[in-house]
């Protein structure tokens, strides 16, 4: 296999080639209610080949491997089609290596009546509950492993081993559904998806808690976040702001975020690290054969860094950082993010609570969204903060900023950090879910406009 | 199909199960991408999977791969799943009685060279360049050619060919002030000769967002146009799945035959209109398509059911069981066609006193969806005062339940537009809330 690709790579006529292999095989369970929706094995085999020729990209990507000279051709001809200014990738070494990612119990060796048994234990423990009318706990592992070569002599082979679960309750009151949900996924291994005990009870005890309680008001607000919507607000809110395809042809766009510009207050840090090992993140090697790094985004306050591929660091003068990934051989690579997070602060969340008079406290997350200027993001749970104390719960809580105007509106960062993966991921140019990892420390912000009635 | 990959796996599957189905998806895409004012990729996506659903023992398993190698190993992994499976409240069902003609392959589109996108990208790309050189512009074209294919050993076989061209527009504009996006799609089964209408609508969006209203906290009709109406319809196709309505996690259960949005409200669900992208023949498992009232005159009359849904809710299926090769069937929708009303877009506009037109939104789907709720940031919102767009607001949210605000209608419109598989006209609200700063 290694001989052919690379010799695939050196044969086509072109500036720039790379070919990725990738075979993968994964288990999937899922209970919606009493029903088990789905149960068992898939598997998936394909490639793909991206060229550049003369400044112009063509890729190829498919099912049947016999075919992939055909295709390797036909991405020369596109990639020729497109042509334009030709220019040459950011240099990396060539690399030849092999990663597997280590885990704690390999999901591969639990049989799939184990893991059966296991989501049926969360499920029952969810459904006993009298004012729960329905559930779902939503199992997935998978292996892949993907070769990849390229023009240049790199051989990369690259095993990971993702396993996560999400458990979920919906309670039901009349036209009033609520649903509460918790969830974990990460390169760690099968361990961490055997202790959801105690996150079934939390569900069922929130989505209860949630029929009572009020939507919130419309409006202005101060709010604290928690460590895990904390990363989704960074993620959303600056992360994607960092990818400098976003950026590397876009003059304006370049000048707004040149590195030197104050985002925020001193204290803010934030980085973005793809070597932090079991993170559900984490990357050895980028879809490009970049090893994966850390970069600093921002550092006191003020923009430091971001996250390239190789076109995009040559483009702009700057090193590539390992940020050119793709979901599958489905899609070629495009820039993004690995582990997100905002470094911790100094003010413990006590104090915090205790200078917020009147506020809300958002915790955990239902999704977010970003167009590089404004951002929405949605918290799982929320109370109001009462003269510096947390009262009652609302719900319906989506909070919305401005990317250059809401990182300034950060006035205390706590003195903790929790990084946290999940099932989910995020999605870019048609690319979803991917797997990342974010996080922070608790932290508030002033003047957050949440929508609400 | 090529091969006969199709009919092996059934073969080994019926030898040793009672009941076997294959359902075969085989596609390719060529598109071509625009970035940054520039050409920048083509690509080609071939793509071809296999799943295999199968009862065995009254129970069901499922498998898939694009590995078609190995039939036997897709059937061992389908039969490790039917050991745990759910019982099947359903038997799969023969070649269809009564399946409508709809014409969904346009040899055209099949045909459709990288060539003639790029001509059609540049096309828009100098529109986009005369209207304004500062502008950045984006845009995608795709033709695709897909091939699908369900059999089982009840004696269904049922293939068909379908093509779709896709074509994007994004145009950007960066100021000191921020951003600005305004993007405009289009979906269908024939191909298009020309980018420079979607073009044009974006450029007319621009101007009429160049400059920013200031957004007031404060209770105002809106109007949504068929693209922010996906807000207000998300939240119901969930509701109409079959799936959610057995479970009693749908707030559609037990209200067939009630008022459930603004009597003018009419919607149906109909795969029968040729070359739109939710239509099909049959739904994915044999059943025959048809078109179905799903609302009428805001009185519900269908949920959505696939064959097992359907046996565990005791109705007849409705032909909405779809599924990609590596899932089971699930319910959903084929066309949403919303019924037009009598007020143009422009009487609406110039019956307002102070007013929004919400045209794009960022966040949909990260609400309380289960219960109708939606809260999101109006990502292009224009301010109307006394019949006059004023400008665009911006950092504000709009946020309700979908079954309150539509029966709140003040009008509906009397244009419609296709989008993606929805056909809709722009709907008036009375009262809803914009929440902003201030």
């Amino acid at each position: 296999m290694k001989d052919r690709l690379l010799d695939l790579c050196q044969k086509l006529p072109a500036d720039y080639v790379e070919v990725r292999v990738q075979e993968g095989v994964g288990a999937s369970i899922h209970f919606a209610g009493k029903e088990l929706e789905d149960i068992g094995e898939r598997t998936q085999r394909g490639g793909c080949v991206r060229v550049l020729a003369g400044g112009g990209w063509g890729f190829a990507t498919f099912d049947d491997l016999d075919q992939v000279d055909r295709y390797a051709r036909m991405a020369l001809e596109q990639a020729q089609l497109v042509g334009g200014e030709a220019f040459r990738l950011a240099p990396v070494e060539p690399i030849q290596a092999s990663y597997r990612s280590p885990v704690d119990t390999d999901p591969a060796d639990v049989p799939l009546a184990d893991k059966h048994a296991m989501c049926r234990r969360y499920n029952e423990a969810i459904l006993r509950h009298d004012r729960i009318q329905t559930s779902a706990v939503i199992y997935r592992d998978g292996h892949a492993t993907t070769c990849f070569a390229n023009s240049e002599g790199s051989f990369i082979e690259q095993t990971y081993v993702f396993c996560g679960i999400v458990v979920a309750a919906i309670a039901v009151d009349g036209a009033n559904i609520q649903r509460a949900r918790e969830d974990n996924g990460d390169l760690r291994g099968f361990d961490k998806v055997t202790g959801m005990d105690e996150a079934c009870e939390k569900v069922v005890q929130r989505a209860i808690e949630s029929l009572d309680a009020r939507p919130v008001q419309a409006g202005s607000h101060t709010v604290i976040l928690d460590p895990r919507l904390c990363g989704v607000f960074i993620h959303e809110a600056f992360g994607h702001l960092s990818e400098a395809d976003f950026l590397y042809e876009n003059p304006r766009m370049a000048e707004i975020m040149r590195i030197g510009r104050r985002f925020g207050p001193d204290m803010l840090n934030i980085t973005d690290d793809g070597a932090l090992e079991g993170e559900a993140g984490f990357i050895a090697y980028d879809s490009e054969g970049v090893p994966g790094a850390r970069t600093p985004l921002i550092k006191n306050g003020v923009l430091a860094g971001r996250l390239h591929s190789r076109e995009t660091a040559a483009k702009m003068g700057e090193e590539p950082t390992g940020n050119a990934r793709a979901i599958s051989y489905r899609h070629p690579p495009i820039v993004r993010m690995t582990n997100t997070f905002m470094e911790p602060g100094e003010t413990p969340l006590d104090e915090m609570l205790q200078e917020t008079p009147d506020g809300i406290y958002a915790v955990g997350f239902l999704g977010g969204q970003t167009n590089k200027e404004m951002f929405t993001f949605s918290a799982e749970e929320a109370y109001r903060i009462r003269g510096g104390k947390i009262a009652e719960k609302i719900r319906d809580v989506v909070l919305t900023g401005n990317v250059f105007k809401t990182l300034q509106d950060i006035d205390r960062i706590g003195d903790d950090r929790s990084m946290y993966g999940g099932l989910g991921g995020c999605g870019k140019k048609g690319q979803s879910p991917l797997r990342v990892g974010d996080g922070g420390p608790h932290c508030r912000i002033q003047n957050v406009v949440i929508g609400g009635r | 199909m090529p091969d006969n990959i199709a009919e092996r796996i059934l073969e080994i599957a019926a030898a040793r199960f009672s009941a076997a189905e294959v359902f075969e998806e085989n596609s390719e895409t060529v598109s071509v991408d625009f970035e940054d004012n520039r050409l920048k990729e083509i690509t080609t996506r071939q793509m071809r999977g296999v799943g295999l659903r199968i009862i065995h023992e009254g129970r069901i398993g499922f498998s898939s791969t694009t590995d078609l190698r190995r039939p036997e190993r897709l059937v061992e992994m389908a039969a490790a799943s039917a050991q745990f499976g759910d019982e099947a409240a359903f038997e799969l069902r023969g070649q269809p009685d009564g399946a409508p003609q709809v014409e969904l392959y346009d040899d055209r589109t099949a045909s459709m060279s990288a060539e003639r996108m790029v001509e059609m990208g540049r096309e828009g790309l100098d529109l986009c360049r005369k209207a304004n050189p500062g502008y950045l512009y984006a845009a995608q074209l795709g033709a695709t050619v897909h091939l699908q294919r369900v059999l089982n050993t009840a004696g269904l076989d049922f293939e068909y060919p379908s093509t779709g061209m896709r074509a994007s527009v994004e145009i950007e504009e960066v100021t000191d002030e921020g951003l600005l996006q305004v993007y405009e799609y289009r979906t269908w089964g024939t191909s298009f000769d020309t980018l420079a209408d979607l073009a044009r609508r974006v450029l007319d969006k621009m101007a009429d967002a160049s400059t920013v209203a200031p957004a007031t906290p404060q209770e105002m009709p809106m109007i949504f146009t068929p693209k922010a109406l996906d807000n207000l319809l998300m939240p119901i196709q969930v509701a109409l799945n079959g799936k959610q309505v057995h479970k009693g996690a749908s707030v559609l259960r037990g209200r067939i035959g009630e008022q459930v949005l603004d009597e003018r409200l009419s919607i149906t669900d109909d795969p029968t209109i040729p070359f739109a992208p939710g239509s099909c023949p049959v739904d994915d498992e044999g059943v025959p398509a048809a078109r179905r009232p799903v609302f009428e005159g805001g009185v519900l009359r269908t949920y959505f059911a696939d064959l097992q849904t359907a046996g565990l809710l005791g109705i007849e299926p409705t032909g909405h069981g779809f599924r990609g090769y590596s899932s089971r069937p699930s319910p959903s929708g084929t066309n949403t066609i919303i019924a037009p009303g009598e007020t143009s877009l422009a009487e609406m506009k110039r019956d307002m006193e102070r007013g929004l037109i919400i045209d794009e939104t960022l966040g949909s789907g990260q609400s309380n969806v289960l219960a109708g709720e939606f809260s999101v940031n109006v990502l292009l919102g224009f301010l109307v005062e006394q019949g006059r767009i004023v400008g665009r607001v911006k950092d504000c949210m709009v946020a309700g339940n979908v079954y309150e605000v539509l029966s709140r209608v003040e009008a509906i419109g009397s244009e419609r537009q296709w989008l993606g598989s929805v056909c809709a006209p722009p709907i008036m609200i009375r009262g809803l809330k914009l929440a902003a700063q201030g």
